[in-house]
């Protein structure tokens, strides 16, 4: 009887430490989801915020036709491959978009009244913003796989990371190491 | 890009901030414990009377006791859910410019990513017309506010209101244990009327006294006026605590001590150049413990010294 009783405590303890760690892997694997889904929504910002840069930039500096082109191309290109929804894709994408804001931001200084106009301050507030919130959302989605990864392989949580298939994630990686750097816009 | 990236230990402020995690837990048991206390004395002290006894007391105090603990538990919930409306308009915000509006939402935004905020939890923005240079976290049921001062907007970067503002956030990702300290004097100011109102009608207490009985009474009397100010001394370390915890997380989110470390230099400066007017317009009357910075409460501040020197131990340029 005591036997018995002593037994079905054990089992008892045994599965409840099996939910609790079960869902603290699942709530972090949400967790990563979540934060990629954040990097994806701050790229499409800046993906939608370009024309309206390119638009404005138009109006002061018409003849920097090539520029232009090649900014409309790089943002067709990044769009593409954010369609893919893996991980490099949006890599990619992230890379091609920043780069082509870039673009437009050097255009700004060989073009004082560009750069002086009310308009192109605010949209250059924006862009500022929205390279920090996708640098902020990568570096959020790094700190939730390294959080995910960790509880994957620590002992005794990997035990049920193995039976249910918990895979590792990958970080995102920058592979240029100026684009780690946001835009940087001064006000002063 | 003025400055070369910035290296940062995150070994050092991960452990960092998980100690001072550890201290803050501590100061909401302590505060628990004070509340539930009090209830319990102001029960002593109204319900018992001073011929009681010894069995009678005992059963008192087992049938009270789990009274307290329940109204105790039940004033948490009810205040971690309270609402910081009526703080806001006490500190009355303004409208600003859409352009200023939209800066400091976007910075707001930025830090709120970082910190894993979504939907309902990224926190709204106030801003707060005053020249002294200042910044508030609010938090209750109906969301969260961030507020900074015209005067904070003015001489910061936006590097450094970033800081600013992450310290903000921080804030709020911790939760706050100051109201805790206002229940418990309400508590033991409640426990003292009501146990003189009740001693006063009741009359004498006839028959035998039972010391023990009467000791209680008189414990439970200097408890209650204890209370209040063995909460205060509690918070008064924590908060500290706090501040550094806020200060912590702020570069665990912007990885940028060194942008925190000028605005606090800044702030230091501004307010010990221009004498800002005392009490009635001065913004830390409104909200005297929220500030992000508090000139006047070095006992439940670190002083900004202490804390720019803990953020470069967190990798801030040491020449700041």
């Amino acid at each position: 009887m005591l036997g018995t009783i002593i037994a079905i405590v054990v089992v008892a303890i045994v599965v409840i430490w099996a939910v609790v760690q079960y869902n603290g892997l699942v709530a972090r694997r949400n967790t990563v989801d979540e934060s990629f889904g954040q990097i994806e929504t701050q790229l499409q910002r800046r993906f939608d915020l370009i024309p309206n840069l390119v638009a404005t930039a138009k109006e002061y500096a018409a003849h920097e036709v090539k520029v232009f082109e090649s900014v409309t191309e790089a943002r067709a290109e990044a769009g593409r491959a954010a369609a893919t929804g893996s991980t490099e894709g949006v890599a990619k994408a992230d890379k091609l978009l920043h780069d082509a804001a870039m673009e437009i931001n050097a255009v700004a200084e060989a073009y004082p009244d560009l750069k002086a106009s009310a308009n192109f301050g605010q949209l250059q507030e924006e862009l500022a913003s929205t390279e920090n919130k996708v640098a902020f959302s990568r570096q959020a989605y790094n700190d939730s796989v390294n959080d995910y990864n960790t509880k994957r392989e620590s002992f005794p949580s990997n035990i049920l990371a193995k039976i249910f298939k918990f895979t590792a994630r990958d970080m995102f990686t920058v592979e240029d190491p100026a684009a780690r750097r946001a835009v940087r816009v001064d006000f002063s | 890009m003025d400055s070369a990236p910035v290296r940062i230990d995150r070994e050092s402020f991960r452990v960092r901030l998980g100690k001072l995690k550890r201290g803050i837990a501590i100061s909401w048991v302590v505060n628990f414990t004070l509340l539930a206390l009090t209830i319990e004395a102001a029960l002593i002290f109204t319900l018992l009377s001073g011929s009681t006894s010894n069995e009678k007391i005992v059963s008192f105090l087992l049938s009270t006791i789990p009274i307290s603990l329940a109204i105790a538990a039940l004033s948490m919930v009810i205040l971690s859910a309270r609402s910081w409306k009526s703080i806001v308009l006490e500190l009355g915000t303004v409208q600003t410019d859409p352009a200023t509006t939209k800066y400091i939402q976007n910075i707001v935004e930025e830090m709120s990513i970082a910190a894993g905020l979504r939907g309902d939890e990224i926190p709204q923005v106030g801003v707060i017309p005053s020249d002294e240079p200042n910044a508030f976290a609010l938090a209750g049921r109906g969301g969260s506010m961030v507020a900074v001062t015209t005067g904070l907007l003015q001489i910061t970067t936006r590097e450094e209101l970033q800081g600013v503002i992450a310290h903000e956030i921080g804030h709020l990702l911790t939760g706050d244990s100051k109201a805790m300290t206002k229940l418990i004097a309400m508590s033991s100011v409640v426990g003292i009327i009501s146990g003189i109102g009740a001693r006063f009608f009741r009359g004498g207490d006839n028959g035998n006294k039972n010391p023990l009985a009467i000791a209680l009474i008189v414990l439970s009397l200097i408890f209650l006026i204890a209370a209040p100010f063995l909460s205060q001394l509690a918070n008064a370390s924590m908060q500290r605590k706090r501040e550094s915890q806020a200060d912590a997380m702020a570069v665990r989110l912007t990885r940028n001590p060194d942008a925190l470390a000028k605005a606090l230099r800044k702030i230091d400066g501004a307010y010990s150049s221009v004498a800002f007017p005392k009490k009635k317009h001065s913004v830390d009357h409104a909200a005297k413990q929220l500030a992000f910075f508090n000139r006047n409460a070095y006992r439940t501040h670190p002083p900004i010294e202490e804390r720019v020197h803990e953020l470069k131990r967190m990798g801030a340029d040491p020449s700041i």
